[in-house]
Order: structure tokens, then sequence, then C-alpha cells
């Protein structure tokens, strides 16, 4: 899944090895030395820097025990990437582009929901966003209404607990996780990795909203020691330490911040006795915020900025093919999935039979989603609401679209 | 016609000017046709100013008159005093460019309208600028300041470019240690990491050689006397005995009628290798830090590096060589005279700079080589921690380079922000270095953490760090330059001192070699007896005579006689 825009910044396209990548970006340089053509060169060197990124975290997702999810079983078409146009190469080095072909025959006609999305994040404001996307994922599955492509709504969740939103961003979770087990869709890949690593950081905003805060700020810029601060603040203020907490919450995340608290030790290799390259602890603490690092390339906040970068749009897509059937006879549950579903009824049952407001805010859109999938009848779902509006009328709005 | 572009290393114990002839980097000699010119400045009492060779051999009689390894305190507030006179580190390196100048524009023939500086790439913000400013004092317009390592492994690139290979370049000079990971490949130069030490150089080996000999001294019932001229004779000795230890197992050390405690003592000390080697083990073991550091900042291993080179006078010592050899596993590359090697790839980028077609094709891409970021605070609780380092353009970051992040208030109602700038790795800022600060007023007033500040860094090939801050709600930006830093010349400060400096007198350059030849016969005089004493002794009322009869044939065969016993004299004590 390489970016068509930085293949073709470098000159390439399909899908080249790092060297390949390597020796375009030096050739790039060439034409665009850093002494001459500052800007050029940066141009250049971003996409070199993406590129790479991109080429390794493939190599290293695959190791990482997060990825060993099943395979994906395609409900879907893969979303679409659109080939943006290719940003104007300079006149002398035109001839020398191999600028990737158009794909043929792709028609993108986005939903106006998409086109909220689409503006929300580009005049950066992931709340609205988040709320768009939230709206789509409670659309009933019979509508085949289009869904953002998940590492969008990932990365809206990490930036939305980045800036303290963190009941739309646990909203947008839930939402999001819901259509996931409901459409038995699974990911492999960054996708997995990223929702996974979304997961941990939404059990750790219970845990500590500035922690969760600096930790998705981390994940987003690829910068993940940065949130050693707050990793410190957060030590200090929870009487039983973060350890037990962390790692029983957010393991994933919680081995690759735990050196990042830990003084780091003198290193003093013998380099006589050989050098254990890929045993040393502080190669992998090289490759994870390289991981963490790729996950940038796609912040929403950028989208606007760069506009011609293929994640500029939400492309829509839709479940057409499954949805009519889907409608008459749903699916079996997935294994795992039920209990979980049928426990998001009970609880949102028992929150509105306590007039816990709070659980119930948490939980609807997972409730939307099973309701959805387990073909409740409207007069049933209708009747649940009203009694959710009459507990909490601060829901409304979250309420007021029926399943 | 226009000037010419040179080429300068700025050394921390000897500085050299290397520019483009025949589309070849060569080093331009000395007024003493030497390509090496000592980084020392030596004020006679009638207050003329000495610089180079003459210097320093005026310098080890008389050392309360001599500046030396002054490049260490570039941007320090320390005060040199020589003599009456009154110099900071950024004047006396501006004396040394100077000569420099003159030097360059006798063996060019024309005036130097441009240069390149080398610093060493552990030079921080402070040090640069300082460096700059040295430059200017000196009437040399600054084209580039580049660091060490890039320069030297221009001058190899500048050869080897059509081949493929990464590289470690290890430049010890003087004072500063630096290491920097290259690769070079499909004709670019590719900076991947540069680390090092700014206070480890070949002073700190001779320091310990230094303090073997006092021992030496003291097993003996010796104490050397207080005065500044036997320290400075022993350390010129322990100099030379430091060379001749890079060729030979033993080498022994002769002071005759050297001051001590307990009287004029003609003092004899063998030393061998082994035993000051012994003595250099912890220079050494902070010689692996940065290596290691920069491999960790490549993310390479060091059986990843192709060839080792070794650049800077100091890595003559087989024990720096040996050190290499251990870490890389193969044998360090020599094909560059390793102190001149910096001066050549100054003169190649300076003719890059300038487009010269004989180094046309080469591109170096260079990294940042520290943290550059802002103070900022963080909150736990109810207490508050300040003066948290929070990085805006992390190390190794490609140049040029420009990041943002931003920044919340603090506390409610808080109309302005104070940005303190600082350079450095460590979490905490006092740690680090303060490179400068700016108060950004007009913040509408919100409640605490409601108004964010984008803070833009934007760092250029030349080192230039350039700041933008913009008020996120109100769009409002404020560019600005660091201004005020302790240890910066402002433009009327400048004017001012070079006017001062050139007040100065100055010997004439042509009488430098009769001046230098003079001061190192009078230098060598102290330290030898005998019938050679009473020759050199002779030789030199001669070559006084000479100049006092101002006839230059006369003076020009007499000085030969002059620096012809000289060399016979230390090549044979």
């Amino acid at each position: 899944m390489l970016v068509e825009r930085d293949l073709a910044a470098l000159g390439l396209s399909g899908t080249p090895s790092e060297n390949d990548v390597r020796r375009a970006y030096l050739r790039q340089v060439k034409l665009h030395p850093p002494e001459r053509d500052p800007d050029g060169f940066r141009e250049v060197r971003e996409a070199y820097e993406r590129l790479q990124q991109q080429l390794r975290v493939q190599q290293v997702l695959a190791s990482l025990p997060i990825a060993a999810t099943p395979p994906v079983v395609p409900t879907s078409p893969e979303p679409e990437m659109s080939t943006p146009p290719v940003v104007a190469a300079p006149p002398e080095v035109a001839a020398e582009l191999e600028v990737a072909a158009e794909p043929e025959g792709f028609v993108d006609v986005p939903e106006p929901e998409m086109e909220r999305i689409n503006s929300a994040l580009e005049r950066d404001d992931p709340d609205a966003a988040a709320a768009s996307m939230i709206e789509l994922y409670r659309k009933p599955l019979s509508e085949a209404a289009p869904v953002p492509p998940p590492i969008f709504v990932l990365q809206t969740f990490l930036v939305l607990v980045e800036r303290g939103g963190f009941e739309r961003a646990r909203q947008l979770l839930a939402a999001f996780d819901a259509y996931v087990s409901a459409t038995h869709l699974s990911f492999t890949g960054e996708v997995a990795a990223l929702w996974k690593l979304a997961q941990e950081v939404a059990a750790v905003s219970e845990l500590d909203a500035e922690l969760a805060s600096a930790l998705a700020k981390g994940l987003r810029l690829g910068k993940l020691h940065q949130a050693r601060h707050a990793l410190e603040n957060a030590d200090a203020r929870l009487a039983e330490g973060l350890q037990p907490r962390m790692s029983r919450k957010a393991p994933t995340l919680w081995a690759s911040v735990a050196p990042l608290l830990q003084p780091v030790p003198r290193e003093t290799p013998n380099f006589r006795q050989g050098f254990d390259f890929w045993g040393s602890t502080w190669v992998w603490r090289l490759i994870l915020p390289v991981l963490f690092a790729f996950f940038r390339m796609c912040e929403p906040s950028n989208w606007g900025s760069h506009s011609s970068s293929d994640y500029n749009r939400v492309v829509t897509h839709t479940f057409d093919e499954h949805s009519d059937s889907r409608a008459i006879d749903p699916p079996p549950l997935p294994d795992g999935a039920a209990p979980q579903l049928a426990g998001t009824w009970s609880t949102v049952d028992n929150a509105i039979g306590i007039g816990d407001c709070q659980t119930v805010r948490e939980q609807w859109p997972l409730y939307i989603a099973a309701t959805r999938v387990a073909h409740v009848t409207e007069a049933e779902s209708k009747d649940r609401a009203g009694r959710v509006l009459a507990m909490c009328p601060e829901l409304k709005e979250l309420v007021e679209t029926p399943p | 016609m226009t000037g010419y572009r040179v080429g300068i290393d700025l050394g921390t114990t000897y500085s050299l000017v290397a520019a483009l002839v025949d589309g070849e980097p060569k080093v331009l000699p000395n007024a003493l046709g030497e390509s090496l010119t000592p980084s020392v400045v030596y004020v006679e009492p009638n207050g003329t100013v000495l610089v180079g060779a003459a210097a320093a051999a005026k310098g080890a009689l008389d050392p309360a008159r001599v500046a030396r390894t002054f490049k260490r305190d570039m941007g320090l507030e320390r005060d040199y005093a020589l003599g009456d006179k009154h110099f900071k580190a950024e004047e006396l390196s501006a004396l040394v460019l100077r000569q420099l100048k003159q030097d360059a524009e006798s063996a060019l023939g024309g005036t130097i309208e441009e240069a390149v500086v080398t610093v060493p790439a552990y030079f921080g913000e402070l040090q640069r600028r300082a460096t700059r400013d040295a430059a200017e004092l000196a009437g040399l317009k600054v084209e580039r300041i580049i660091n060490e390592p890039t320069a030297a492994a221009l001058a190899y690139g500048l050869h080897e470019r059509h081949r493929e290979l990464s590289a470690v370049v290890l430049d010890l000079g003087g004072g500063t240690f630096d290491v920097t990971l290259l690769e070079i490949m499909e004709g670019v130069i590719e900076i991947q990491a540069s680390a090092g030490d700014t206070r480890l150089g070949g002073e700190d080996f001779l320091e310990v050689i230094e303090r073997q000999c006092l021992q030496r001294l003291k097993e003996q019932g010796l104490e050397l006397a207080e005065s500044g001229t036997a320290r400075a004779r022993l350390r010129e000795a322990c100099e030379q005995a430091k060379r001749r230890l890079s060729t030979a197992d033993t080498t022994r050390l002769a002071l005759p009628a050297l001051p001590t405690q307990q009287g004029e003592r003609d003092v004899e000390l063998e030393l061998s290798r082994a035993e000051v080697e012994a003595g250099f083990a912890p220079l050494l073991e902070r010689m692996t830090a940065p290596i290691l550091r920069a491999l960790r900042d490549a993310n390479r291993s060091p059986q990843e590096v192709g060839e080792v080179l070794l650049v800077g006078g100091a890595t003559r010592m087989p024990c720096v060589a040996r050190l290499a050899s251990q870490l890389f596993g193969r044998l360090p590359l020599r094909s560059l005279q390793p102190d001149e090697a910096v001066a050549l790839g100054a003169a190649v980028q300076v003719a890059l700079k300038a487009g010269d077609a004989a180094v046309g094709d080469i591109v170096v891409t260079d990294v940042a080589p520290f943290s550059l970021g802002l103070a900022s605070l963080a909150e736990a609780g109810g207490a508050r921690v300040t003066g948290l380092f929070a990085p805006i353009l992390e190390r190794g970051t490609v140049l040029p380079a420009s990041r943002v992040e931003r920044f919340f208030t603090t506390s409610d109602g808080q109309k302005v922000i104070k940005l303190e700038v600082y350079q450095g790795e460590h979490s905490l800022c006092e740690r680090n270095q303060k490179i400068g600060e700016y108060t950004l007023k007009g913040l509408p007033e919100s409640p605490a953490g409601e108004q964010g500040v984008d803070v833009r860094f934007s760092y250029d090939m030349n080192g230039v760090l350039d700041i933008d801050a913009t008020v996120v709600s109100t769009g409002k930006t404020a560019n600005f330059t660091i201004e005020r830093t302790p240890g910066r010349l402002s433009q009327s400060e400048l004017k001012e001192t070079r006017k001062r400096l050139e007040r100065l007198k100055f010997h004439p350059r042509e009488a430098l070699p009769n001046v230098t030849a003079l001061s190192r016969a009078e230098a060598l005089y102290v330290e030898i007896t005998g019938p050679a004493r009473a020759s050199l002794g002779e030789a030199i009322s001669r070559f006084r005579a000479a100049l006092e009869s101002q006839d230059p044939a006369l003076i020009a065969r007499l000085r030969e006689v002059l620096l012809s016993r000289l060399l016979d004299l230390s090549q044979h004590p």
C-alpha cells in the first residue's frame, strides 16, 4: 500500500524494494540539491521518509503479536485509493518521472455525510468529523451506507484523545468496535495494529486522562518518547504505580513505553566479541518509534495541507453485494462477539434501569450496532430510546436516530 | 575581477586555509611556507600582535602574553589577558582568521571575497554564531559554516564519488572529537548521523603526558616552579615527545635548567609508548561514547560501516587508530593528510557553492547534530514541574528541515508566553544549553490550556535557526531571531570590536619569517647547553645584526643559516 504520490515524487511505480526507493531518492536529491533547491529537496525528502517508514513498518508489523489476527475475510473491496494529480514536476525533470497510471473506471461519488467528514477534517475539527462518523455507523446495515476507512476513524480517535475529547473518542471507538464485530470485518497490518493500540489508549484514558492524551499524541506523531514526562507524572500520581495497571490494561503500549521510564543503562558492548544487533534492546527502541511514525503519515490534521495526498479524500465504499442477504438472513455472530453483544444489551438495560447516563452514552453506539444485527423490532428499540430520553434528556442527540 | 573564495579550517591548535586550484583542492602555504598555522596569538610588550608559529615560539618563553586553544571558549564570556590587552575567544579567532586571509591573498594573488569556515559538528548555536562573528571581525564574508567531518567527507568524497560506500569519519582534532556516519551513493554524500565531544582532543592527551612527567619529577623529589615559563617549557617538550611516540616506542625528554622549587635542574625523562597509552585509557573510553551514539542514531552496526576515515592530527597516535580498528573491525583509511582533510573539504564546499564545474556533481545532505526545543511545563495533580525540555526539531533530522509543535497556555487569562529556546538532549532544560528566548504577547484572555501556539522551528543548511510562533485562535504570527544571547555580539559591538582590532599593531607579513625564525631559535636556545648552545647563540647574534642592517639579501641568507642550524639541532638533540 505505497502511496502513489510519494512513489511518483521519486520517479517510481509499483512495489519497489527498499534499495530501489533509496536509489531513486538519491537520484532525485541530485536533481534537487538542498543547497540550491531547498524546497524541492524537502518535498523529495518527505516523500522518501514516508515510503521508507512504510516499507519498514510492513516488515516489522508482521513480527508483532498484535498482527496475529486471522487473515482478512474481505466483505468489501479494499478501499480504493484515488490517484491524485501528480505534483507538477519542474520542467527539466518531467521526462524522468514515470507517473503511475491513473486507475481506469474509477468513479468517486462521495455521500453527503462523507463530505461532512472531509470538510470537518479539513478545518481541523475532529469532533465534528467523529460525530459524522458515528452517525454513519449508526445507520442500519441494510441501508448499505458508506463508512469511512478504518484508518481514518482510528486516526480521528487519536486526535480526539490527544485534545482531551475523551467522551467523543470513546463513542467513536465503541461505534467502530460494534460495527466491526457486527460486520465481522477483520484487519491485518497497520489497521489491526492501530486498532489494538487505540483500544489500549481508550483503556488508559480511564486510568489517567493526561497520560492517554500524551500517548495518543506520541502515537500519532510517531514520537512516543515524548510521552515520557506524562508517564513519569502518572507513575508518581498513581498510588499503585503505573506498571501493574498499564501492563494489565494496555500490554502492547506498556511494552513499548516501559523502557522510557527506566534510566537508560550504559551500554558497553564488547565489539571484539561480536555485536548482537537484533538482540540489543536499543534496536527495538528504534524500530517501535518507526512503526508509530508510520501512522503519522495519515494524520487527519495534515490532510488539508497535503491537498494532493492520497489520503486527502475519504473514499466511500459500500457493502452492496452483501447487504441484501444480510437484511434477510443475518450471518451468525463471530465467535466471541455474541457474549460481547449480549453484554452490551444487559449493560445498557441496567444503565437505563439505574439512570446511569454516562454508561448509556458510552455504550449506546455499540448497543445500536448490536441491535441492528440482532433484528430487534423497531417498536422495541423506539421504546428503549424513549426510556433513555426520559431519563437523560441530554442524550437526545445520541439517540434521536432510531436504529 | 571578482575575489577568490577559500575554505578555512579554524582549528583548536592549528588552522589552515585551502582553495580550489586547477580543479583540485590545495592547502595554501603561510608566510613561512608551511601549511599549518598554529592557532596562537601573542602580544609583544610594545603591543604588536603576532599570530602563528612566531607567537607559539615567543609564548613558550613568555606565557603571560600568549593565548592558545581559545577555540574551546568560543561563545563563552571568558576573558584572555595578554599583557595589558584583553580579548575574547572570538577576537583571538578573528586575529587568526585575519592572518589566514592575508596568507591566502598572497598565495592566490588577489583579494579574498568569501570563505567557508568549518566548525566541529558538535558545536552548538552559540559557538557557530561566535565563529561567524570572528570571521566578520576578520573582514571575511562567511559564505557558509560547515561541520568539520562533513568537510572531511567531502575531501574524500571528491575522489570517491563514483564509488558506493558507507563510512565513518573520526575527527580527533586538538580540542574536539567528532564522529560522523555517512554514505556515498549515486554521487550523493549523505551524512546520516553525527555526534561528538566538544572537550576531547589532542590537548587532553597532552595533559596526560604532562601529568605523568610531573609525577616522575615528584618521584625524583622535584616540584615544578610556579612560573608559567616552566610549565610552558614542559608542555612544549611533552608535545614533541607525544609526536615522537607516534612512530617510536620510547623517547627521551630533556629539559636543561628547568626551574623547579628545588632550584634549576637538568631534567631528563624516558617515556615509553606503553606507559603513556596506559594513561590514555580513560580518554579512549570517552571516545567510544559518541561513536556508539552515532551508530545508534543511524541505526547501524559497526560491521555495516565500510570505511573508517581518520581525520585530525591527533589521529596520528597509534592508540586512536587501534581503537578505531577494534571498534569497526577494519584498518582505518588515511589517504589524505589527517590534518589537511578538513581544510581541503572546506575548499571543495566553497567551490560547490560557487557552482565550480570541477566539483559540479557532488551533492551533500547533512543532519542536525543536536535537538532544538522549548522549555515546557507539566502538571501532576496540583504540582507543577517546570523546565522540561520539549524538543521540536530532533537531532538527526535531515536539513533543511522545518518542524512544528503546539504549546498551550498554563494559567487562566495568560496573555504572554515566554518561549525559551534550548539545545541539547537532556529532558531537563537546565542540563541543556539555552540559546535564546522570546516573549510572545497579545494572546486573547482565556482559561488555562485554551490558547494554543504553534511554534515552528526552521533550521537551514547553514545551521541558522528561524522561529515562527502562531497564535492558533487569532492566526497572528511572530517571527523572531534570537537576540541578546550571552556571548553574541550586536552589530554595533561588532563594529566597535572591529575598529579596536584594526587599531592593533601587527608585524608586517613579510617580516614574519624573520620573527618566527628568531623566536624559534631563542626558544631552543633555552633548551640546550654546551657547544650546541654556543653555536646557536652565534647564529642568533649574526642574524640580529643582519636585521639591523636592513639588507634583505643578507637577512635572507643568515635566516637560512639559522634555520638549518635549528633543524639540525632539533633532529639531533
